[in-house]
Order: structure tokens, then C-alpha cells, then sequence
């Protein structure tokens, strides 16, 4: 009965940590990341030559997920080939079918959660920190982000590896479905407060009514219908954009280029 | 304020570990997601060049612009790594010069847009290492795999990262200077820049939003977010909180209501089948 030892699935675990992207390309994305962190879990399992080139072919196929929280994947793989070394009926087919279907779901929760929702809010929080140049801003972000997201990626591979296929009902299951529903929930009402807190923009058209006391101030007539109507209107355009009309960001940040010229040349900015 | 050649250079390996790639700082977890948020990097940039409080006055600046321009995949508009070492670097420089924090902003914001050629550069070479790799598995070469996917791509791209920060650092402060010292502040192209500052944070945050949102009827939680914050003026961690109660809740709440269809949808597959 071969067991793999606690050591073994640490370093496993831990060169995918490191290197989850080191040899990205277009083609392969994580595809290598995951086989090197195979390999030790491979050397311990199978001694015959043959077998170990059959493992890290089986793990060489592409793969791409979200690197944090998809940690998990690695654990529960690391269990199938353990159990498939014990003589289990686990073939290629199984163990490539069980990282194709989780990697998909694991990605939409990993994005909702990680770069959707803690890491705008811990930036949120550490700027509010930082006001003046406070050391306190960026001290708070490295430690906060730093522990939080480590742990969660150590825990979630020895839980993948400990649930084993039990774990694919619990991340593809409709519990894992409400989980990322509640995330992507926490997650607009963030990104909400981040738009209200830092897309700035504001005129300074003015019309003057003859009456040097009565000059309108058009952004202060405009906030007086709603708080920040601008960069609210702003950034559902650039939703809009697009969702929409499936324009990629870089076309919309050239669009915006666009609208900073004409305005500030027309006295809008 | 001027950089020498030892705080250039350690300016760039400092953008090196914290490149999208780079295993070395904890990966994508210390690297990407820590290193090179503007924020920290304006806090060690700062400590290099002997002045923090200006580096991270600097560093926020830069990163209120690019707060939601989280996700490394696909279509970057923008090469955060780039805007936060050479682009901070500039930035404190400019305002070490009497400039403004705005037209800091300004330079690392086009600094981050030029930035996007490293990245595709990277994402291209490193399929030569894939290959590699390949014929290592295909021999079992436990080595050359891990050369070929720890070592090598990250030699390349410690040149992509290292040279340029370097050569724009050291060679080119002088002319960085003396373009800033051109346009004033109320300047056409400065303010143009400074109200493209103010507006860039809506990218990030519509990438985010389109990410989040499954139905466009789900803007309105975004709406709710935006008006707490806008309109009552509460803070982040309350807003997080308000959140937290809200997605718990519907986490609770929607769950009954699975059951139930699910018990219609096995139903229906139960009438089908006789």
C-alpha cells in the first residue's frame, strides 16, 4: 500500500505556489506548472521508468485555472494517482476528464472571490491606511493579502487531497454554484463602492446668468441630482462598451483617451 | 533626486520578482498580486531612493488608477508591472522635481500601456521552453522538465523586466525630467492626462463589473454598492460587511429554491424516461 508522505504533497503543493505561471505561453498556460508539481508525488509512486513517463504525459495536457484557490485540483489529482498506484481502475481518461471539469468552475469561483472581491477591497482598505504617505497603507496589504491567500491555498490542497473525489460534488455541486453566486454579490456591491470611491470625473463648464452670484456650476447641479452621477454614467459606458458591443479594454481605454482630448479642448474637463 | 546605478538596478530586480511569471517571491501570491501593486512598490521604491512618504503618496496615486486592473489573463489594456516600478519611479522622481502627483499618475499610466509589449514578448518565448518541455516528458528527464519550466523562461524574462527598468531608470531620468519640465501643469496634454487619470479607474472597474455581473439586472447590486458609498457615505469595511450580510444571506436563502427545481428537473427527466 503506497502512501504519499505529508513531505511530498508540501513540495507538490508548494511548486505549484511558486510557479503557476513561470512557463505561460498563449498555447500552454499552466499546463507545465501542473506536471512539474506532479513529479515529485510521480517519483514517490512509481519506481519503473515507463511508469513515470506515463504519469507526467498524463499530467502534459493543457490545464488553466485560477492559480490560488485552484490549489485544490492539485490536491485532489495527488489522491487519484496515489489510489491509482494502489491498482484503483483510474485511467488517463478519468484523471485528464476530472482536471478538465474542475478547472473551469474552480476558475469562475477563484475569479470571483480573488481578484473580483478581496483584492479590490484589501486595496480599498490599505489606500484609506496609506492617506499621506503612512507606511501603515502597504504594510497592511502585504501582511493581509500575503497570510490570507497562502493559507487558503496550503488548506484547499490538503482538503482536495483528504476529500479526494468527494471534492468534485462539493466544487462543481450547487452548493459550490451559491457560493460563487453570493461571492459574485459581495463582489458587485465592492466593485460598486470602488467606482463610487475612485473613478473621478468632474466639469468645469460653468454659465454665467448675468448675475455674477448666480453662476451655475454644472457639476455641482449635476451631483445635486445624484452623488458622483458622472463617474457612475462613465462607468456603466464602459460596461456597456464592453458587454455589449464585446470591445476589448484596450479599445476602451483608447476610447477614453479620446473623450479626455475632445473634453479638455471643448472646456468640458 | 537622482537615481544611480545600483538603485536603478535594484529597482528592476525588484520588478523582476514581481513580474506575472516569476516564481522566486512566492509566485503570483507575493509577485504579482503583492510586488507589483503600485501601492507596495511605491513603499520599496521609496526606501531604495531614501524618501517612503513620497513613494507611497506616489504609489497611491498610481494605484487608486489601476485598483480594479486585477486580472493578469488575456487582454491586458495595461502592464501593471511596468506602471509600478518604472512608472512609480518617474512618477517620484517628477514630484522629488517639483511636479504634481497627477502628472506622476499621467507618466506611469503611458508607461503601463507601452509596458504590454513585455508581456506578449513573454507569453510568445516561452512557447519555445514549452516545446522543451514536451520532449523532457517524453523522456522522463525529471531535470530538464524543471529547467524548462523554472529556470530558463524565467532567464529571459529576469532580461525583459531588469534591462528596460535599468536603461529607462538610469539613461533616461534626465529626459523624463525635461519632458515633465515641458508641459506645465494647466498645460492641454496635462490636464488631458489628468482627466484620463481620474477616468481609468472605470476600466478596471468595468472588467470587474462584467465579470460579476451574469444578468444585466444584477447591475443593480452594483447601483447599491456605488449609492452606499456615494450617497450615505459609508467606508469599505462597512460596505464589506453589508456585503458579507447580503451574500450570506443569499447563499442561506437560495438554497430551498434549488432543491425545489431540481426536484421538477428530476421529475421531468423521469417522465421522459417513461
Amino acid at each position: 500500500m503506497k502512501k504519499l508522505s505529508k513531505k511530498t504533497l508540501q513540495k507538490s503543493w508548494f511548486r505549484w505556489f511558486c510557479s503557476n505561471l513561470t512557463s505561460m505561453s498563449y498555447q500552454w498556460l499552466e499546463t507545465f506548472a501542473f506536471t512539474d508539481a506532479m513529479a515529485p508525488v510521480i517519483k514517490e509512486l512509481y519506481d519503473d521508468k515507463e511508469d513515470q513517463i506515463a504519469a507526467l504525459k498524463r499530467h502534459a495536457t493543457f490545464y488553466n485555472t485560477e492559480p490560488q484557490l485552484g490549489s485544490v485540483i492539485n490536491g485532489v489529482v495527488c489522491g487519484l494517482e496515489e489510489e491509482r498506484a494502489n491498482g484503483a481502475e483510474i485511467d488517463d481518461e478519468i484523471i485528464n476528464g476530472i482536471k478538465v471539469g474542475l478547472m473551469g468552475p474552480l476558475a469562475g469561483i477563484g475569479d470571483a472571490i480573488i481578484p473580483g472581491m478581496w483584492i479590490p477591497l484589501l486595496l480599498s482598505i490599505a489606500i484609506g491606511l496609506a492617506k499621506g504617505g503612512n507606511i501603515l497603507g502597504p504594510i497592511f496589504y502585504i501582511v493581509t493579502f500575503l497570510v490570507s491567500v497562502t493559507f487558503a491555498s496550503y488548506y484547499l490542497f490538503f482538503k482536495g487531497y483528504q476529500l479526494g473525489t468527494k471534492s468534485i460534488d462539493i466544487i462543481v455541486g450547487e452548493a459550490a454554484q451559491r457560493v460563487r453566486e453570493s461571492f459574485n454579490l459581495l463582489g458587485s456591491l465592492v466593485v460598486g463602492g470602488v467606482a463610487a470611491s475612485y473613478v473621478s470625473v468632474s466639469t468645469v463648464l460653468e454659465f454665467a446668468t448675468g448675475n455674477d452670484e448666480a453662476t451655475v456650476v454644472v457639476n455641482d447641479v449635476l451631483n445635486g441630482i445624484f452623488p458622483n452621477i458622472l463617474p457612475l454614467i462613465l462607468v456603466i459606458f464602459c460596461w456597456w462598451l464592453m458587454a455589449k458591443k464585446k470591445i476589448s479594454p484596450l479599445k476602451v481605454m483608447l476610447i477614453l483617451v479620446a473623450i479626455a482630448i475632445v473634453g479638455v479642448f471643448v472646456g468640458f474637463f | 533626486m537622482e537615481i544611480n546605478a545600483i538603485q536603478a538596478f535594484l529597482i528592476g530586480v525588484l520588478s523582476y520578482l514581481g513580474s506575472l511569471s516569476c516564481p522566486w517571491a512566492l509566485g503570483t501570491t507575493g509577485g504579482w498580486y503583492v510586488l507589483s501593486r503600485p501601492l507596495v512598490s511605491g513603499m520599496l521604491i521609496g526606501l531604495i531612493l531614501g524618501d517612503v512618504q513620497t513613494g507611497i503618496i506616489v504609489g497611491v496615486a498610481v494605484q487608486v488608477v489601476f485598483i480594479a486592473l486585477v486580472t493578469p489573463g488575456g487582454q491586458m489594456p495595461q502592464d501593471l508591472n511596468a506602471a509600478a516600478y518604472i512608472g512609480v519611479s518617474l512618477g517620484i522622481l517628477a514630484v522629488k522635481q517639483g511636479g504634481t502627483v497627477e502628472s506622476g499618475v499621467a507618466l506611469a499610466t503611458a508607461v503601463g500601456a507601452i509596458g504590454t509589449i513585455f508581456h506578449n514578448f513573454m507569453m510568445l518565448s516561452n512557447t519555445f521552453f514549452n516545446t522543451r518541455a514536451i520532449a523532457a516528458i517524453d523522456k522522463g528527464d525529471f531535470k530538464a522538465l524543471t529547467m524548462n519550466h523554472w529556470v530558463f523562461p524565467q532567464i529571459v524574462q529576469a532580461c525583459f523586466r531588469i534591462i528596460p527598468t535599468f536603461i529607462v531608470l538610469y539613461l533616461g531620468q534626465s529626459y523624463a525630467n525635461q519632458i515633465i519640465a515641458m508641459f506645465p501643469v494647466d498645460s492641454f496634454v496635462m490636464r488631458t492626462l489628468t482627466a484620463l487619470g481620474g477616468m481609468l479607474p472605470a476600466v478596471g472597474v468595468a472588467i470587474l463589473l462584467k465579470q460579476v455581473t451574469k444578468k444585466d439586472i444584477d447591475l443593480v447590486r452594483f447601483l447599491f454598492g456605488f449609492v452606499l458609498v456615494a450617497a450615505l457615505g459609508i467606508n469599505m469595511i462597512s460596505l464589506a460587511i453589508v456585503g458579507a450580510f447580503f451574500a450570506y444571506s443569499h447563499f442561506i436563502y437560495s438554497e430551498k429554491n434549488v432543491m425545489v427545481t431540481d426536484g421538477v428537473a428530476l421529475d421531468d427527466d423521469l417522465e421522459e424516461e417513461l
